[in-house]
């Protein structure tokens, strides 16, 4: 045979349609299917009790072929009845082994091997717009070996989290993936957050209110985190020698506060150190800050809080209200030595 | 004896040939720039919000009041102004029937209810006004994938001012999805779960796919602690279990669901016949304590779930074949529902006009020719009566005067279209070697019964019955080989399967209508 | 086998393949393609997105009003906003105003800060305009009303997360005319992360500002409870444009009503019986006020208002959207077999609520939704 031939046959077989071609549904009108089936296979349904308010059913991923199962914390695991459905229909109990009461996660294990599971990957490359697949078992809809549920959206943000439960603050304030379909319903959380490839994201927060916002947050912990959690690394809060580092910087600016202690005492400024960056910018006893960086500033510890998160340190904007008049003044800071 | 090893260097074009083809096969992969990329997503868009833009002319805004405050949605079906909607949204006005549609044309319409579902929670309407009116086409839920683009039409919190629906985009998130019914919610088996955005407001209006081909009718949806407002939660009816119901909704009735009158429980990884009612369907096809279900018409059972889901979708009468495995043989039985008793079930008489106009639909369809008067038309057939052996060779041939006779019977009405009066029904639908039919029955004065099962979606004839009281289709004539006998298609072949096994064969040779301008054909004998 | 004869084979082969995958290549390609226009939108709108930050006024959560029942309460976050225009005014939802601040401090995307005032708001629009010292801002592209189309992607974006870009949310639009022809609807989840910031197009065009919900209502946390429910709204481009003359001259803008009762049902087709007129809309009755000040009796048919023709009542309303109390309309009218013409002042719903009543007005688009 001639090579010619077997060009020939090639660009033929080229030209005829393919398999699917003449289906009754394009191929683009059901983009996430492998993500979907890859997802479906790795998440599960738990059951548990009912606590009070809180429904005795949830979500969790595989993370290993043997079994073990990262979900949120909830009410539920602590019982002796808590069980894993896997993807084929199997009831296995679970057995908690680890808790995190600042990520607000925990790790299960069941008896199983040769599961298919979830590698930790990274949220790093998600950007605004990118698809988003939720798969998870909301109002405990799928029984048994039935598919859980499945949502799309996309991403909509990285933010830290801010929020209350049930009228407490919720105990996590690190890095969240925003995401813009509804997520925040019972039994949904410890639910799987996949890209476009079927690759673990995220993990579906707890139902949490916004401080910020008043409503309901659709979150997902970033996957990191929950690597973090499941290598045993504590989960530091954006705090840790916050106080040192706000004072360093004050005295870098030159800035004293009048601050006689507690929370709602407003930030007037007491002193400004001559030749100080401060004192160079215009800052003047009696200022009153009210605004740094964009963040409203209503008290000597806001002040202080949102000194100490500036992501840049070495530029500082204030908005400052001197009588009548209100002022913006932006500050170098020399980094600190 | 092995040949010497390929020297590739012998070939060199053709190595250069492959390497050639891959490099114009790895543009698939490669990233777009932003201007393709904006034409890409662009052109989607286009495709889609034209399909949207022509589903929304058929799109009503179904409303209880001429002040139009109180409301849901539906779609219609046919040009005729027949629509379909959900039981619950018209379930205020049964006593009157009559409510009103506004269409995206921005007018109000009367509207009437014709036949109602409450156990699926579907109604069928009609516009009282004339046509022809835009109208959607049906797509095939049982194609659905989870994961696939979906958009919901409807009128949530009746915000349409001028009629013309909201439409919210999502995907498939569950099939063959089971909710339970409580209060004022009614159970939905088998139904599709969709991340579209569903409000009240937004019940009976379509679900379509992206071809704007309406694959389910939404109905419910799951809300919790903020109340009646989605969060991402929602089920409709599956139009394939619609169209199963949709012989007896045009025929003004009220329909009932299935029931096998046996339940079912997962013993391990098996499912288990738990109970069977001596005199259910299931009891009376022989299936036993204790039998392992293991299909329902040709669809796998794994759990109690599914087991729900494929029996409730099925109208009562249904046809039903169950897969079971006893003591390690498996078996296949056959039987039909019963009726599913349903708490509250309304009052719900059809009206003669409504039965009769559909028999008159479905008639006229089948003859091929516009009924502009009832009455009956001078029908001459020629045919032959055969004798035929399983092969097809014909044993003897002999002109049976009864069979004939009795054969002229059951096609004379469908040729010269009678006079219909009380003693002509549509029962409503059936299913004929996997084919939905609607069913137009006559009771003869000598108490016989006759049954014309025409195809709801070709209109084609698909079989003939005849029977009395006790056993309505005691007789069976098949019809085949549709041939043309001047400007109308008709089976020249009918076949009658006698209780000894025998086949009898009519063929028709030729067919005269008064009133035709030519005469027919002669069909040459096979 | 030499490789001249498995070549075919191999050919044959993997053109299969490549013709089963570009089915799925075209999936992903479009997948892809979404993404990157949907980034890329995001980052042309940026620059007229604004973050505001209010100080002062009612402690926020305590905006205390009878009967707020489930609406939400502003909580401590930032607002969204968008600039309108190069000289630094920017409009915003009225949601983040309703403590009435003592300070507005608007950051701009680039990061530069200022102090903002309060210049006016549009009621029924829902709409609070700003503005700060500044000049050369960067301007939206806006999106022609004409251009609009139901099912296209539509996008919004907020600062209302602190998050260090705004917030991206994606759907489509649900209706190109809604809440009296002043919005389009949407499926984008708007809530108080992006209320008063933009929805806009795939390709990065301002379609309108997203607001809770507006209409003639007092009510301004109307809507709230639909927050992230796919039901959202945005005032539109073309509304705007008519508004802001009279916004950035200072003038807060009020519904304003004519103080007349029309029939409630909808006129039915091929209703012989019906006394609706086929062209225009009848008035029932005029009650004291700024009908009958002007002249018009019960039984007029009008068929005109300020030259635009009123086939029927939602014609009516959505004029009336585009108009403010105080100003005042040209009707043409119909008066058995005469026309004549009417000046009609156009009164704010307190005004006419003194005689006792409801004020009589055309059907409310902000209706309770139904049970």
């Amino acid at each position: 045979m001639k090579p010619g031939a077997g060009l020939l046959a090639l660009l033929l077989a080229g030209l005829l349609p393919g398999p699917s071609a003449g289906a009754q549904t394009p191929a683009t009108d059901n983009p996430f299917a492998a993500a979907i089936d890859r997802a479906g296979q790795r998440v599960v349904k738990l059951h548990g009790a009912a606590f009070g308010r809180e429904p005795g059913y949830g979500s969790g991923v595989l993370i290993s072929a043997d079994g073990r199962i990262v979900t949120t914390l909830s009410a539920m695991l602590a019982g002796r009845t808590l069980r894993a459905v896997l993807p084929d229909g199997r009831v296995l109990p679970a057995e908690l082994l680890m808790e995190d009461e600042q990520r607000h996660l925990a790790l299960l294990k069941v008896a199983a091997d040769g599961l298919p599971f979830f590698e930790f990957d990274s949220s790093a490359h998600l950007t605004p717009g990118d698809w988003v697949i939720s798969a998870a078992n909301p109002f405990k809809v799928a029984d048994g070996p039935e598919p859980v549920s499945i949502n799309v959206g996309t991403f909509s943000a990285r933010a830290h989290l801010a929020a209350v439960h049930r009228a407490q603050d919720f105990p996590y304030d690190g890095p969240v993936l925003l995401v813009d379909m509804v997520v925040s319903t019972p039994g949904s959380a410890g639910g799987a957050l996949v890209d476009a490839d079927g690759r673990l994201v995220g993990l579906v927060g707890r139902a949490v209110t916004g401080r910020r916002t008043g409503t309901w947050i659709n979150h997902a912990l970033p996957v990191e985190q929950v690597a973090q959690f499941v290598h045993g690394e504590p989960y530091r809060s954006a705090g840790g020698d916050e106080d040192a580092t706000a004072t360093n910087r004050l005295t870098a600016l030159g800035i004293r506060l009048l601050d006689l202690g507690g929370r709602l005492r407003p930030a007037y400024i007491e002193r400004v150190r001559p030749a100080s960056p401060a004192d160079i910018a215009g800052l003047r006893a009696n200022d009153l800050v009210v605004a740094m960086n964009g963040a409203a500033v209503s008290s000597c510890e806001d002040f202080r809080r949102t000194l100490r998160l500036a992501a840049e340190p070495d530029r500082v904007t204030l908005v400052i209200k001197r009588g009548d008049e209100m002022t913006v003044v932006n500050l170098p800071m020399e980094t600190s030595p | 004896m092995p040949t010497a090893p390929a020297n590739l260097s012998t070939t060199p074009s053709s190595a250069r040939l492959a390497v050639l083809l891959v490099c114009i096969a790895a543009p698939l992969v490669c990233a777009q720039d932003a201007s393709s990329a904006l034409e890409l997503v662009r052109a989607d868009e286009d495709r889609r919000c034209a399909a949207f833009a022509t589903v929304s002319l058929a799109v009503v805004c179904v409303f209880e009041d001429q002040r139009c405050t109180v409301g849901g949605a539906g779609v219609l079906i046919d040009s005729a102004g027949y629509g379909l909607t959900n039981f619950h949204v018209v379930a205020a006005i049964l006593d009157s029937r009559r409510a009103y549609g506004g269409l995206a044309d921005g007018r109000l319409y009367p509207l009437r209810v014709i036949g109602i579902d409450p156990g699926g929670d579907i109604a069928l309407f009609k516009l009282e006004h004339d046509g022809p009116f835009e109208h959607a086409t049906f797509g095939d839920a049982d194609q659905l994938q989870v994961g696939q683009w979906l958009a919901a039409l409807g009128n949530p919190f009746l915000l349409a001012e001028d009629f013309i629906p909201t439409i919210t985009l999502g995907v498939v998130s569950g099939l063959h999805r089971y909710q339970y019914g409580a209060g004022n919610l009614l159970e939905y088996a088998d139904c599709v779960q969709v991340s579209t955005s569903i409000n009240p407001g937004n019940s009976g209006g379509p679900i379509v796919d992206l071809g704007g081909r309406v694959v389910a009718i939404a109905g419910r949806a799951s809300f919790e602690e903020r109340g009646r407002v989605n969060v991402g939660l929602a089920y409709g009816v599956p139009i394939n279990q619609v169209r199963r119901f949709l012989p007896a909704l045009r025929a003004g009735r009220m329909c009932r669901h299935g029931t096998l009158g046996a339940t079912v429980q997962l013993v391990g990884q098996e499912l288990i016949f738990n109970a069977v009612q001596d005199l259910s369907p299931a009891g009376r096809a022989g299936i036993e304590l204790g039998d392992v279900l293991l299909s329902i018409n040709g669809r796998p059972v794994r759990t109690p779930n599914e087991f729900n889901n494929a029996i409730a979708s099925l109208p009562a009468g249904w046809p039903v074949a169950v897969g079971l495995r006893r003591g390690g043989r498996d078996l296949l039985v056959h039987t039909r529902l019963a009726p599913l008793a349903l708490p509250n079930l309304p009052v719900y008489i059809p009206t003669l006009a409504d039965n009769h106009a559909e028999i008159r639909r479905l008639l006229a369809d089948f003859a091929g020719r516009d009924v502009g008067r009832a009455g009956p038309r001078v029908v001459n057939i020629t045919c032959e009566v055969r004798h035929e052996g399983e092969d097809g060779e014909l044993q003897s041939s002999w002109p049976s005067a009864a069979v004939a006779q009795e054969w002229h019977e059951l096609v004379t009405p469908l040729l010269s279209l009678p006079e219909l009066d009380v003693t002509w029904e549509a029962l409503g639908g059936d299913e004929v070697q996997g084919c939905i039919v609607s069913v137009i029955e006559q009771r003869r004065p000598d108490s016989r019964r006759l049954r014309w099962k025409l195809d709801f979606d070709t209109g084609e004839l698909r079989a003939v019955t005849i029977g009395d009281a006790t056993e309505p289709e005691l007789v069976t004539w098949q019809p085949e080989a549709r041939r043309q006998f001047g400007d109308l298609r008709w089976p020249a072949r009918w076949v009658r399967q006698t209780a000894a096994g025998e086949r009898l064969v009519i063929h028709v040779d030729e067919l005269v209508i008064e009133g035709m301008d030519e005469p027919v054909d002669q069909e040459a004998k096979p | 086998m030499t490789v001249a004869r498995i070549m075919p084979v191999v050919c044959v082969c993997a053109a299969t393949l490549v013709s089963a995958a570009g089915d799925a290549g075209a999936a992903g390609r479009l997948r892809g393609a979404q993404q990157q226009v949907f980034n890329a939108a995001l980052a042309a709108v940026e620059p007229v997105i604004v973050r505001i930050e209010t100080i002062g006024g009612a402690a926020p959560g305590d905006t205390s009003r009878a009967g707020l029942g489930d609406a939400l309460r502003p909580g401590q976050g930032p607002a969204t906003g968008v600039i309108c225009s190069a000289d630094g005014h920017i409009l915003t939802s009225s949601f983040g105003f309703l403590h009435n601040p003592l300070v507005i401090i608007v950051t701009l995307s680039d990061g530069r800060c200022f102090v903002a005032r309060l210049i006016a708001r549009d009621y029924p629009g829902r709409l609070t305009l700003l503005k700060i010292d500044a000049v050369g801002l960067p301007e939206p592209e806006w999106l022609a009303a004409a251009q609009l189309r139901a099912g296209q992607w539509a996008l919004a974006a907020g600062c209302g997360h602190a998050s260090p870009r705004p917030a991206l949310s994606v759907g489509v639009l649900s209706a190109v005319a809604r809440l009296g022809g002043r919005a389009v609807q949407t499926d984008v989840k708007t809530s108080p992360a992006n209320y008063g910031g933009p929805l806009f197009d795939s390709a990065g065009r301002v379609i309108g500002i997203c607001v809770p919900k507006a209409g003639q209502g007092d009510d301004e946390v109307a809507g709230t409870e639909w927050y992230d429910s796919g039901i959202g709204f945005a005032i539109r481009h073309d509304y705007i444009q008519e508004r802001l003359p009279r916004l950035k001259a200072g003038e807060d803008l009020h519904a304003g009503f004519m103080g007349l009762r029309f029939a409630e049902d909808w006129p039915l087709v091929g209703d012989p019986a019906a006394d609706a007129p086929t062209v225009g809309v009848r008035i029932n009755a005029v009650p004291d006020g700024p009908g009958r000040a002007a002249g018009l009796v019960a039984g007029d048919i009008v068929t005109h208002v300020d030259g635009q023709p009123i086939p029927g009542l939602l014609e009516l309303r959505r004029v009336l959207a585009r108009r403010a109390a105080g100003d005042t309309v040209e009707l043409a009218v119909r008066r058995g077999a005469e026309q004549t013409r009417a000046s009609v002042t156009l009164a704010r719903a307190a005004e006419l609520r003194q005689e006792g009543g409801p004020p009589a007005t055309p059907p409310d688009p902000d209706q309770p939704p139904p049970g």
